[in-house]
């Protein structure tokens, strides 16, 4: 389905380097990730729809929760969809590295299951961005 | 002392997948110390046309192990010199932090170390080229976008490769005569 009227599809992506939480909190990873935080990855086109540039702080909405994150404005993404890698905005502070630093889908992401495989449907989650 | 070899390297960055394994590899390797600041080699991107059409273009990098070397020119303590195989080094005992040769440096592949309280760059992994052993970038890359060899050695990889591949090299304008080679198509 199509997201309803003025709102995104979120879908859920992993980075090369950097993949579940031993490696989110690996100094060099982290490093060849490229930066502190996470990035939401929005089309050039609906960031300036929305007045948004590149490092601007984004809200994210869903219907379960928001994140506030910084922006990316990019060609490389659809016009109908966003994206913010995995694996920051953590809260066990074990994870130093990454402890609150930028946003967390888990915190946004409706949960769906698809009942015959058991797997979750991590790409149907609907949200509203706006300039925070 | 004269030697009979060219260490050179091939790269086709048309391979590269941006994966950073060449990065931390290096760093690990060479004992570099954590930071944006502190690379001896990275790899650049850039992001061409737009949605839908567009491509990716990745281009990885390091010093560039000039023939014609102005790092070395301008060095007043002599701390950068090449090793007979055309290698460029810095004796971090002669270095005096002066820093000319960051600004003489096309390829901006040196940066102050706090470690060795001097100016560091990319050595070719000389300590590894002794032991037969290639550096640590090459071993590493997946879909191995760095050859490493012996110009000098018509049977090596690199002289087949810039034998019957078009390659260039970066900046040609500054007539640096660099030891890598980049090939184009």
């Amino acid at each position: 389905a199509n997201p309803p009227t003025g709102q995104l599809r979120f879908v859920v992506g992993r980075h090369g380097q950097f993949t579940h939480a031993g490696t989110q909190n690996d100094k060099y990873l982290l490093e060849a990730y490229g930066d502190q935080e996470n990035s939401i990855w929005i089309n050039t086109k609906v960031a300036s729809e929305k007045g948004i540039k590149n490092g601007d702080r984004v809200k994210v909405k869903s219907k379960v929760g928001e994140q506030i994150v910084k922006a990316y404005v990019t060609e490389r993404i659809r016009p109908d969809i966003v994206y913010y890698v995995h694996g920051f905005g953590r809260l066990s502070k074990g994870l130093t590295n990454i402890y609150q630093k930028g946003a967390s889908e888990a915190e946004i992401l409706v949960d769906y299951v698809e009942t015959i495989s058991g797997n979750a449907c991590m790409h149907e989650t609907f949200v509203e961005i706006q300039k925070a | 002392m004269e030697s009979n070899k060219r260490y050179a390297i091939v790269l086709d960055a048309s391979k590269c997948i941006d994966c950073k394994a060449c990065t931390v590899a290096c760093k690990m390797e060479n004992g570099v110390e954590l930071g944006q600041e502190s690379y001896r080699i990275w790899v650049s991107m850039k992001v061409k046309g737009a949605f839908p059409n567009v491509s990716i273009e990745f281009e990885p990098s390091q010093c560039q192990h000039c023939e014609n070397t102005p790092c070395q020119s301008v060095c007043p303590t002599q701390a950068t010199y090449k090793t007979p195989e055309g290698v460029v080094l810095v004796d971090y005992d002669k270095c005096i932090l002066c820093k000319a040769c960051m600004t003489a440096c096309p390829y901006d592949a040196r940066f102050p170390s706090h470690h060795h309280h001097a100016i560091e760059k990319c050595t070719l992994c000389y300590h590894r080229l002794a032991e037969g052993r290639e550096p640590a970038c090459v071993e590493t890359c997946p879909p191995k976008v760095r050859v490493f060899g012996d110009l000098n050695d018509p049977n090596s990889e690199v002289s087949k490769l810039l034998a019957k591949k078009r390659f260039t090299q970066l900046k040609p304008d500054r007539n640096t005569r660099p030891r890598l080679f980049y090939i184009i198509g």
